[in-house]
């Protein structure tokens, strides 16, 4: 006889971390909630010893079959928390309204106004550090005092005020009591002051709640189903199949393995899978004359808005601009070599939303059905038609920057963020679950994460994924 | 004939000569090569500099073929400079900076407050791990009282 639980999570990253912290906020005491994550807790000691965030190697749970487009992940306890970098950027209002407003991509099913409480709480979770201006509306400043500009935002912050703020991060800027200082060493990914807010830092306790079973190693290899819904899962653990049942499943893995454990269990849909997408990065190097950097308190400090929401979203990708404050050449920075300009120096990251393809997938993989294989045929137009604007974006940005020469223009092979592939949407004909995340067929089936999200936005994709998590919760249990 | 045999035995020469030179180059001997070049300003330890070259060489900081290229073409390399708007300067450049970059984070220049006047000393490989030790980063609260509205 399988072990009943109300609610099943898989995995223990942002989304199933949210997700499960709002269900315990108002479950019952008898309640009992089984929570799977396919890794290990590799600890902040072992991964600092290691000098990597995971025991599972990403090639021991997914094939590549385009190396040249990364995917960046961490499995296992935390999931990307692990790895994120800690960027914290709230979706803008226009992100969630692209057809409506400027006629290309999809609207999405849920508006900025149904997630700013969530944004807000998130932020709180989070430990948010940011500036007390802000490119989009919030209702609540945010917890922490922001980071401080290198000397060539400050500049930008003179010369476009309404168009470049600090960073929004959870790097923490000053002293939480929880976490270290953000000291600008480079190395987010490890963090050695465990300065970022991570699943093991901060929302830890929740698995330590009596209602909680966590069971760890333990890969899902099937969504099961009877009669129309959902009755439970079957995994792998010690090498032993095993089952569990429960009135409500959320599956909160990532836009990777979230299709794979849907497409693995029959639960199939003409686009489940498909839409696999990021942003499109364009790193720009430049050497500047007579203006100091690297002197920010973060490896990134901050954010340009001039070319993101507009009516050139009818035409071409919105743009977030990222400034990079890491002189390391283990994040491509690198000093200048001529005496008393050694900082004169920055590079500049280009952010470009694209418009989801159908072509670009995420499968299982044939060989071997427990990995996942993601193929990735190409960026939109859509987006290559921002990222072409690079140039013109550079001339507007040197009226505030004196730019000597430009050193190095590159695209990166990732923005180290993975969406798409298990659409949201009202309609059930055109996605795989509504607005609330909720399987459109089955309704005792919650598919939470990156996976629903219809179009990018150039902003990062955490804190919508969290808010996502807390609405999906709010709606069911709220 | 003899003309042709002429030209066949010196491109021979030559061909051999450069490939002896390259054969014969090191990653090592271009490391330390590009600090003397770039760094020519600073008094560097030179005991200090070959275990630089020594650690970092094989860790991919630069290309093994470019390091190559920069020992092989020797005293071309040192009094020359490609123009760091082409192509192949700017690449050459990048390079450069990166093998500075690693080298005056891993010694004692920044943290003697850039003071030319004393010889730079090697500490050892740089390791990010090592927290809190990027030389130009300021923290919040300094800036809290310094800075204006926004930053």
């Amino acid at each position: 006889m399988s072990p009943r639980y109300d609610l099943i999570v898989v995995g223990t990253g942002f989304a199933g971390a949210f997700f499960l912290m709002r269900y315990l906020e108002s479950a019952q005491a008898g309640s009992r909630v089984l929570v799977l994550e396919r890794g290990g807790r590799d600890s902040k000691a072992w991964q600092l010893q290691n000098r990597r965030t995971c025991s599972i190697a990403p090639k021991d749970v997914f094939v590549n079959a385009t190396p040249a487009k990364d995917w960046y992940t961490s499995p296992g306890f935390g999931g990307n928390s692990k790895c994120w970098l800690g960027g914290t950027t709230r979706m803008m209002p226009g992100d969630f309204k692209l057809k409506s407003r400027y006629g290309v991509g999809v609207d999405w099913p849920v508006s900025y106004d149904d997630l700013e409480a969530h944004y807000c709480t998130v932020e709180q979770v989070m430990l948010v550090s940011g500036p007390a201006d802000s490119p989009m509306p919030r209702s609540r400043p945010l917890p922490l005092p922001p980071h401080r500009f290198s000397d060539p935002d400050a500049l930008l912050k003179q010369h476009f005020p309404d168009g470049w703020f600090n960073v929004a991060t959870s790097r923490a800027s000053v002293a939480t009591g929880k976490r270290g200082v953000c000291c600008a060493t480079g190395l987010c990914e490890l963090c050695p002051v465990d300065a970022k807010f991570t699943i093991q830092n901060g929302l830890a306790a929740i698995y330590d709640d009596p209602r909680v079973t966590l069971q760890l190693d333990a890969e899902v290899a099937a969504i099961d189903t009877a009669a129309g819904s959902v009755s439970g899962v079957t995994y792998l653990r010690d090498g032993q199949t095993q089952q569990a049942t429960a009135d409500l499943v959320a599956l909160g893995a990532s836009a990777l393995f979230n299709p794979h454990i849907l497409l693995r269990s029959g639960i199939g849909h003409r686009l489940l899978g498909r839409r696999l997408h990021e942003q499109l990065p364009i790193d720009v190097t430049f050497d500047l004359n007579g203006v100091k950097s690297y002197n920010g308190s973060t490896i990134l400090t901050g954010l340009g808005y001039l070319f993101y929401e507009g009516e050139h979203r009818r035409d071409h990708a919105a743009c977030m601009i990222e400034t990079w404050n890491s002189p390391f050449p283990s994040k491509q920075g690198a000093l200048r070599s001529e005496e008393g300009r050694w900082n004169e120096r920055l590079m500049i990251r280009f952010l470009f939303d694209d418009l989801p393809r159908e072509d670009n997938t995420v499968t299982i993989n044939v060989g071997n059905p427990r990995l996942a294989e993601t193929r990735f045929t190409d960026y939109s137009d859509y987006a290559k038609r921002g990222a072409a604007r690079v140039p013109s974006m550079i001339d507007v940005l040197s009226r505030a920057l004196p730019i000597e020469r430009i050193t190095r223009t590159e695209m990166g092979t990732t923005a180290a963020h993975i969406q798409g592939t298990v659409l949201m949407g009202d309609d059930p004909a055109t996605s795989i679950v509504d607005r609330h995340l909720i399987h459109h067929q089955y309704r005792n089936l919650l598919v939470l994460g990156a996976s629903a999200f219809p179009t990018a936005s150039p902003a990062y994709p955490t804190m919508t994924v969290s808010a996502l998590s807390l609405w999906a919760a709010d709606h069911l249990f709220g | 004939m003899r003309r042709r045999t002429f030209l066949l035995s010196t491109t021979a020469a030559i061909c051999g000569a450069i490939g002896w030179r390259f054969a014969s180059s090191s990653d090592e001997s271009a490391i330390v090569k590009v600090l003397h070049k770039k760094l020519h300003y600073l008094r560097l330890d030179d005991a200090g500099l070959r275990r630089y070259a020594a650690d970092i060489a094989g860790l991919g900081i630069v290309s093994s073929l470019r390091l190559h290229v920069i020992d092989a073409a020797d005293g071309l390399y040192e009094r020359h400079t490609l123009n760091p708007d082409t192509g192949l300067g700017r690449a050459l450049r990048h390079g450069e900076d990166r093998v500075v970059t690693q080298y005056l984070i891993s010694s004692d220049f920044f943290k003697n407050g850039a003071d030319k006047n004393r010889t730079v000393n090697y500490l050892g490989y740089y390791d990010p791990m090592v927290a809190c030790n990027n030389p130009f980063a300021r923290p919040v609260d300094a800036a809290t009282s310094a800075q204006p509205t926004g930053t």
